[in-house]
């Protein structure tokens, strides 16, 4: 078995990127929406993040456990 | 005086040549031995050395095809978020487009909207340190 020291993922994984802010007001209907959506596109990447780095994790512990 | 046969001249310099093709013999071997041990002390040392490099060497690619499965899992993260990304952008600018865009958001939800802004201003109210224990799942969407 091989054994190499744990290695950190990559700051790109770890970094979480800005939540988008919220509109100031006064608020339309157009506003409320994009934020409703950028919300929306902010936690469909946070967690595809999640899930890759979940995936990295196995793979090193695969990799590591190797004969 | 008893005289010294010649015989035994002859027999004491046979003796003494004996001893010293024994001791020349004998110095040979040990050179040998001493030589067999070093040349397998050295032996040892060459096949500990060739385990550390091939260890070494394997230890370099694991931790390479670490790296690689890390570099493809940034990439994944970047071509999901791009396509999400485009996927929201159209999305924005069918809503810009439709009549009541510009009109102002319903009280309701301006509210709302209001309470989330001042809550992200506030100091006290994110827990980033994850006091409050795991999140609850996402709501069912409408």
């Amino acid at each position: 078995m091989t054994r190499v020291e744990p290695l950190a993922p990559p700051q790109a994984l770890l970094r979480v990127p800005e939540r988008p802010s919220v509109p100031s007001p006064p608020v339309t209907n157009a506003d409320a929406a994009e934020y409703l959506l950028r919300l929306y596109e902010w936690g469909l990447g946070l967690e595809a993040q999640i899930r890759a780095t979940g995936k990295w994790v196995d793979e090193a512990k695969r990799l590591r456990a190797a004969p | 005086m008893i005289p010294i046969p010649i015989t035994w001249y002859a027999i004491g310099a046979l003796a003494l040549a004996l001893g010293a093709a024994g001791y020349v013999a004998y110095d040979a071997i040990e050179d040998k031995g001493r030589l067999a041990a070093t040349i397998e002390a050295k032996d040892k040392a060459i096949a500990k050395l060739a385990d550390d490099l091939k260890r070494q060497e394997r230890e370099a690619k694991v931790r390479q095809e670490i790296a690689d499965a890390a570099d493809r899992a940034v990439v994944s993260v970047d071509v999901g978020r791009d396509v999400i990304r485009s996927r929201v952008v159209t999305i924005i600018r069918e809503i810009r487009s439709t009549p009541d865009a510009n009109d102002p958001a319903p009280d309701s939800l301006a509210l709302a909207l209001e309470r989330v802004r001042q809550s992200d201003a506030g100091t006290g109210d994110r827990d980033e340190g994850g006091a409050a224990g795991a999140a609850p799942g996402p709501p069912a969407r409408p």
